[in-house]
């Protein structure tokens, strides 16, 4: 498709440095390669007398566009061309030069007098070429050129002795069996900053692909459906999504083939998943592909087999936003290139009016950190917000983008790693009067969603103003198809709508891969928020950026979990440090939001300490966060907490790599009964465990054994720490699973994870667990003996709970 | 607004050998480059008059954006056997364009 082209050097590209002024490269004839006449670094002489020199190479030609046109430089007399023999010979009286070799310059037997042979003017003077004939690039062209070393000269050189085409990035190009280089604080150029996450994004892809495409799933059993568009669905479960190690999103997409002996031949179709397994049920949805010669074997069940198919596009695009952002001196501003590299740059100040109000219309008042970081960000090209859980932060980007929109009069990208995210922001951006467009994949047109009336696609759908789309519109619905002439028509015209309602929108939102979506690529972005930051990988982030960026905001935590990278050396390497976390590495300093408006003081105060330095505020009091009405047994009714201790043994789950454990399943159903019983609505509570095989035991085992009705604990969400990062529930149960005696609490010990969980719970939280296990890690040590310390450590039945009496044994060395 | 980045030193690799090897082989071509020429059968002797449609240019400064002043040259190149006239910005400093225009203000005293 060539969607994610990213743009290319010209090829009159110095092929050193990438510098690519007409002005300043001259072309090798030995070998029509073009360099510049920069002297970067430490380099003696210029590239291209570097090269000249390393090549054994003498002739040259200017470039069309420079000052003197295209010109090969070579002896007006004799036609010699080898540069390092040529010089500038002037007229005696007469504001008129040539160029000479040195044999043609000597004045004996020469007649006209004329000519000043004597001022002879060698062509390369201090090692690079007269730099008014080939002019010295400009300071910012040479800053943001590769900064390539002698040796890389050297080595370069010699590979073109065997592959002429070969580049800078091939020397860099580690073997297979090589670790991958780590990512640095700070890089040189935006190619070396390619060069180390180039490959680390490939092992990702590469990593992803074989765990993809090694999940067929064989004998799927599937229920039919079919949608309103007449399309049908495929609904089935997948044992395999236990395993974790693949992930399935909503939007991706999977073949179906049946493999029985029902129907004649093969059939197989693809399809986007539409549902992925919740609270509510087991089922993969899956919405397949127009069927159009009618051959869906809706009448069979059994006998279908699932493969999933892997997509490059996100790797893609972020391997396009790498290259361009070293390549196109107009993807970001010089200022915003040299901090992301971590250059050491004076401080900027944007020229923009101060609001009079901080707050945007339709939303909610700021409090003093939120105005101060609107404030804050406003003039500034480049800020870092840090939102701890519950201060306010889509508030807070959405009046950022409502100020920066309005001041800038230029249009705003507003991206997040997440569909989710993106929506919730569009939703709040949409309040403040400003047009919002919402940009989303193809395969996700036909999902739900809050903001639908504000994508692109619905947009087009409901824009009355050119009739011809909208009759080919109507016909599609009806026919499912058009011939192709129509098609073509169709497709033109939908084209010129999205366009135009891009172009008038003040705010285009989108995931952070969606910016490299085709239907953006031809506008500038000047100003760009990134909302969760800390939730993706730099290149993620880099693609928005990369699209003109004077102006960029951060926002996020990155307290909380960090990207999902599933290569293990990649992650090692570093690309699971976020940008931001670079960004904060690099000296800038976030602008935290302090108040917090979720939870209950008592459930604040561990985070607070642990992971904020104690400086969250409480924008709730006790009153506010105590249900009265809520009969539960907590052991200090005013502190709704407590840490039930259980002994039972962890067990490896029937897919053999997850975890789950009986105990705490009993205890987690016994604790939402009763929380059901005191008047919690199911909606109201999220259970959370770190384990793919204790979230479908729990949801198993509550339907089955809970005393109230099954709908009921149907509707309790039972999932990840990540997958409720960024969410709230009024009570939280935590169970946390690992119970062994080899003292192992898997990624429950990921001082972010437990962040993240015990910080979704706005009314109480019950954390269901073994003390002895967990309080060997430094961090669990510390939470179990705030829980102690306030009398919230328990253990026994729920109807009779007792204080626990177990003594706690402060780890000895403190490593994560 | 300027964008003042500071430049930290060991942002470049330092290579020396690479450098000295450079430097090496730049001596033996210019060396070589001045050799070969000896040896080769010489061409006609240049002389080439100055086409009289450039005799009557007179040297005009002007001030280049980097506040340099700059004298406007005609350079001599042929193209196949057809001879052409391109104009060229020099830096005024250069030895042989401040003779030229001592020349030129003596000759316009007289
Ligand atoms: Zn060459
Ligand atoms: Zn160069
Ligand atoms: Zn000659």
């Amino acid at each position: 498709e060539g969607d994610e082209e990213a743009k290319n050097l010209p090829a009159h590209a110095c092929k050193y440095c990438g510098i690519h002024n007409p002005s300043s490269v001259v072309e090798c004839l030995g070998c029509n390669k073009w360099f510049c006449n920069a002297r970067l670094a430490s380099n003696r002489g210029s590239h291209i007398i570097q090269h000249l020199v390393r090549a054994r190479h003498k002739d040259v030609r200017l470039h069309p566009e420079s000052p003197l046109g295209e010109t090969i430089l070579e002896c007006y007399n004799c036609g010699v061309r080898n540069v390092f023999n040529l010089g500038f010979i002037p007229a005696k009286s007469d504001t008129v030069v040539v160029l000479l070799c040195r044999t043609c310059s000597n004045p004996m037997g020469q007649k006209d007098m004329s000519w000043d042979l004597s001022q002879w003017l060698p062509l390369i003077e201090d090692r690079s070429f007269l730099t008014w004939l080939v002019k010295i690039p400009a300071e910012h062209e040479q800053l943001r050129a590769r900064h390539i070393a002698a040796s890389q000269i050297a080595a370069l050189e010699d590979r073109w002795m065997e592959d002429s085409e070969a580049t800078v990035d091939d020397l860099n190009r580690p073997g297979v069996d090589d670790e991958p280089e780590p990512v640095r604080l700070a890089y040189d150029d935006a190619y070396h900053y390619q060069n180390i996450f180039g490959p680390l994004i490939k092992m990702e892809a590469d990593y992803d692909k074989k765990m993809k495409e090694s999940q067929t799933q064989d004998e799927v059993v599937v229920r039919w459906d079919q949608g309103l568009n007449k399309k049908y669905l495929a609904c089935f479960v997948l044992p395999k999504l236990e395993l974790g190690d693949v992930r399935l999103a909503v939007g991706d997409e999977l073949l179906l083939r049946y493999k029985g002996e029902l129907i004649k031949g093969s059939w197989q179709c693809a399809g986007h998943v539409l549902k992925i397994p919740n609270n509510t049920s087991d089922e993969v949805v899956l919405e397949l592909k127009a069927d159009k010669d009618g051959r869906t074997p809706t009448d069979c069940t059994h006998n279908f087999t699932i493969d999933f198919v892997w997509k490059s596009t996100s790797f893609d695009r972020m391997q396009a936003a790498m290259k361009t952002f070293a390549v196109d001196t107009n993807s970001v501003s010089a200022y915003i290139y040299h901090r992301l590299l971590g250059h050491d740059v004076e401080p900027q100040t944007l020229k923009i009016t101060m609001p009079k109000r901080f707050t945007a219309p339709n939303l909610p008042d700021l409090n003093h950190s939120q105005v101060f970081a609107v404030k804050s960000v406003l003039q500034k090209p480049l800020s870092l917000i840090q939102g701890p859980p519950g201060t306010g932060k889509t508030v807070t980007s959405a009046t950022i983008v409502y100020h920066l929109a309005k001041a800038n009069g230029g249009q705003v990208l507003v991206c997040a790693p997440s569909n989710v995210a993106v929506d919730q922001l569009t939703e709040k951006i949409h309040l403040t009067g400003l047009k919002v467009v919402r940009v989303a994949a193809k395969s996700r047109e036909a999902l739900e969603s809050p903001v639908a009336f504000l994508t692109l696609h619905e947009q087009v759908i409901n824009n009355d103003t050119d009739p011809e789309l909208q009759k080919f519109i109507k016909l599609k619905r009806e026919l499912g198809e058009l011939s192709s002439a129509d098609e073509k028509r169709y497709r033109s015209l939908k084209r010129a709508a999205e366009r135009e309602i891009i172009q008038n929108a003040d705010v285009v939102c989108c995931t952070c891969v969606g910016a490299g979506d085709p239907r953006l690529q031809k506008y500038d972005f000047r100003t760009v928020l990134i909302d969760e930051a800390t939730q993706a990988a730099e290149p993620e982030c880099l693609i928005p950026i990369v699209m003109g960026a004077k102006q960029v905001v951060f926002v996020g935590d990155h307290k909380q979990l960090g990207p999902v990278i599933l290569n293990k050396k990649a992650a090692k390497a570093g690309l699971s440090q976020s940008l931001f976390e670079r960004l904060i590495l690099l000296n800038i300093r976030p602008i935290r939001l302090q108040v917090q408006y979720r939870m209950h003081p008592c459930l604040s105060e561990f985070p607070s300490n642990m992971f904020y330095e104690g400086s969250l505020q409480n924008g709730v009091t006790v009153q506010e966060r105590l249900r009265k009405d809520i009969v539960f047994p907590w052991p200090i009714p005013e502190t709704p907490m407590l840490f039930h201790c259980s002994y039972g043994q962890e067990e490896l789950s029937s897919s053999g790599t997850s975890y789950l454990n009986r105990t705490e399943a009993t205890n987690c159903e016994k604790v939402v009964t009763r929380l059901l019983k005191a008047g919690v609505t199911p909606a109201q509570i999220g259970i959370v465990t770190p384990y793919e095989g204790q979230r479908s035991f729990i949801v198993q085992h509550m339907q089955f054994a809970g005393a109230l009705k099954k709908e009921l604990y149907k509707e309790i969400e039972v999932a990840s720490v990540d997958a409720f990062q960024g969410r709230e529930k009024d009570y939280i149960i935590l169970t946390c699973v690992r119970s062994n005696d080899h003292s192992g609490i898997g990624f429950t010990s990921d001082p972010r994870r437990l962040n993240v969980a015990l910080t979704r719970a706005k009314y109480g939280i019950v954390v269901l667990g073994n003390p002895k296990v967990l309080s060997q890690n430094p961090l669990w040590y510390q939470l179990l003996m705030q829980f102690k310390e306030r009398n919230c450590l328990v253990e026994g039945p729920l109807s009779n709970m007792k204080r626990s009496m177990i003594q706690l044994i402060r780890p000895k060395s403190r490593k994560e | 607004d300027a964008l003042v980045v500071h430049v930290q030193q060991q942002q470049y690799d330092v290579d020396e050998e690479a450098d000295d090897e450079f430097e090496r082989e730049f001596s033996r071509m210019m060396q070589e480059s001045v050799e070969g020429r000896k040896h080769a059968p010489r061409k006609a002797v240049f002389d080439t008059p100055v086409p009289t449609r450039l005799k009557t240019a007179t040297t005009t400064v002007v001030e280049a954006e980097d506040g340099d002043q700059q004298v406007a040259f005609t350079l001599l190149t042929k193209k196949g056997n057809k001879q052409q006239a391109k104009v060229m910005a020099l830096p005024a400093d250069i030895s042989f364009v401040v003779n030229t225009r001592n020349k030129q203000e003596a000759d316009l005293a007289e």
